[in-house]
């Protein structure tokens, strides 16, 4: 079933054949899984990615296959599902700060760790900023860096125009340098640390 | 010098590293799914009628909703009765002092809205939704700050709070039918207190009239699209009444792509049509007329702003050249299956 039919045929004739819903499950749950988690941590993520396609299944219908992937469809039900859940902004910040926690729990090596100090210094200074924006701002922004979806997958996920889309994120952008633009030093420690760890 | 393309890399670094789904949750959410959608299935095949039913109910509660915006109260005749009615349930605050203007007002509806106020050199970002549990953002708040205190904000108790390692200050308060927040990036607490000592709510005239030259008045709205449309060739029947109408506070850039946007797939859904039925004509004077929107006045004046003109002119040029427009991976996307989601075009 997977090889040979496209998510838009599996949503199509999911209604008579949850089964081949199962099908759309296997091939995405483990990548929302994954946005939903860096956004709103794993508990949340537990929570909601089983809603992303329960609401998938009875909305299937509402389904237009502009591309063959039904995954920028199922990106924006979970980005709406986020919406929903978070009480406050707060609960995202504590989720993007883990990625500092992560730099110091890595900091093996002596050396890397004065760059790590700045590394985190610029990661709360950009996270901090990203919390900041819009809601409608981060998650064009979220979706177009860290999902690496493409303008006009953004567009389908959010339901906006690819104009609007491309306007959200340049303001996003715009946003982020202003809070990077006297951090150009650090950035660089930030970078030649990360180089280090994944090098 | 930082650019754009740094912060994004650097965005990109700091992408928060996953341990992914538990496989067998992950098993355990397949079962739930099957079980669901099974159950659905079912039920949908026994209630299709009782469903019909309860969405004609519901369409009717979305239109009566809609008439009696529509005829809403009015403050003069200055404005549209949609705009005065979005007004009239906002907080309308503003900052009572001279160098302090709006700079931003372009995302409202009935409940929710987000403004910025600058003075030249900071800015001030005001924020109201519908009333939400102040307790759960200030309990959330309070954990990423390292100030937390209380002040007076038109007569209410606000509650700041000071971002660790930021001067990022930030007030919450509940007033009437909304939660308030306002954010602001200054040197001291002193400092965001006197913003919110200068914080004054308005009558509706005052804050309507505080709105950018950016932002469209509603007074004036038949007229601006009247100028945007000026060197806009139109297909026959193409109806102006609706963009002319408009009672929403827009932003210029905004309402450029909406009347922009309008013209543009009326011309789309004629190349479509013309397509299908092999009128040769019909599609020449489709791909001519777009061709043109390289010199639209209006999508040059929104260039600087955003790309929607850019997404214009990808369609513009692919009709021309009769190819497909490049989407995901750069992959080619057919024009008729996109240009609705890429442009905001009603669906034919």
């Amino acid at each position: 079933v997977r090889e040979i039919r496209s998510d838009a045929a599996l949503l199509a004739a999911a209604g008579g054949s949850p089964e081949l819903f199962a099908a759309v499950f296997d091939r995405h749950y483990e990548t929302i899984h994954r946005y939903l988690e860096r956004r709103a941590g794993r508990d949340a993520a537990e929570d909601l990615s089983g809603e992303v396609f329960r609401i998938g299944f009875e909305q299937r219908s509402r389904f237009r296959p502009v591309h063959e992937s039904a995954l920028p469809w199922l990106y924006g039900l979970a980005t709406n599902l986020l919406l929903k859940h978070w009480r406050s902004e707060s609960r995202q910040l504590r989720a993007l700060a883990r990625v500092e926690a992560g730099w110091r729990e890595d900091a093996h090596d002596a050396a890397a760790t004065h760059n790590r100090v700045d590394a985190q210094a610029v990661s709360a200074r950009l996270l901090a900023a990203v919390a900041r924006l819009s809601q409608g701002d981060r998650d064009v922004l979220l979706l177009f860096a860290w999902e690496e979806l493409t303008y006009d997958e953004v567009a389908v996920a959010l339901g906006i125009p690819e104009g609007t889309v491309r306007s959200r994120l340049n303001r996003a952008r715009r946003s982020l340098r202003a809070v990077l633009g006297d951090l150009d030093q650090a950035k660089t420690s930030f970078s030649a640390a990360i180089r280090k760890d994944t090098g | 010098m930082t650019n754009m393309t740094d912060e994004m890399q650097l965005l990109r670094l700091a992408k928060p590293t996953v341990g992914g789904p538990q496989p067998e949750l992950t098993e355990e959410r397949r079962r739930e799914l099957l079980a669901y959608s099974a159950s659905v299935s079912r039920r949908s095949r026994l209630g299709s009628r009782r469903l019909f039913a309860l969405a004609a109910a519901t369409l009717l509660s979305v239109l009566a909703a809609v008439v009696i915006v529509s005829i809403g109260g009015r403050s003069g005749d200055a404005w549209a009765a949609g705009i005065v009615k979005v007004a009239e349930t906002a907080p309308r605050l503003l900052i009572a002092a001279p160098e302090w203007k709006v700079t931003r007002a372009d995302e409202f509806t009935l409940n929710t809205g987000e403004m910025t106020f600058s003075d030249g050199s900071h800015q001030v970002e005001l924020r109201w939704q519908p009333p939400v549990s102040l307790e759960d953002m200030v309990k959330d708040r309070a954990a990423e700050s390292n100030i937390s205190t209380t002040a007076t904000v038109l007569g209410t108790e606000a509650r700041v709070f000071r971002y660790s390692g930021t001067n990022d200050f930030i007030a919450l308060w509940a007033a009437n039918d909304h939660t308030i927040e306002v954010r602001a990036t200054v040197s001291d607490l002193n400092s965001f207190e006197a913003i919110l000592g200068s914080l004054r709510t308005v009558d509706v005239d005052t804050w309507l009239s505080a709105m950018p030259a950016s932002v469209v008045n509603p007074s004036t709205r038949r007229q601006v699209v009247q100028s945007m449309l000026v060197d806009i060739p139109l297909p026959q029947g193409f109806s102006r009444t609706q963009l002319e109408q408009g009672s929403a506070v827009r932003d210029r850039y905004q309402l450029g792509a909406e009347v922009a946007g309008a013209a543009v797939c009326a011309w789309l859904n004629r190349w479509v049509a013309a397509t299908d039925a092999g009128d040769r004509a019909g599609l020449r004077r489709a791909v001519g007329a777009l061709a043109t929107s390289h010199q639209w006045a209006v999508l040059l004046e929104m260039q600087g702003q955003g790309d929607y003109p850019k997404v214009v002119w990808e369609y513009a040029d692919a009709i021309a050249a009769d190819r497909t427009v490049t989407g995901g991976n750069g992959k080619g996307l057919p024009i008729r299956d996109t240009y609705p989601d890429a442009l905001g075009c009603p669906r034919p």
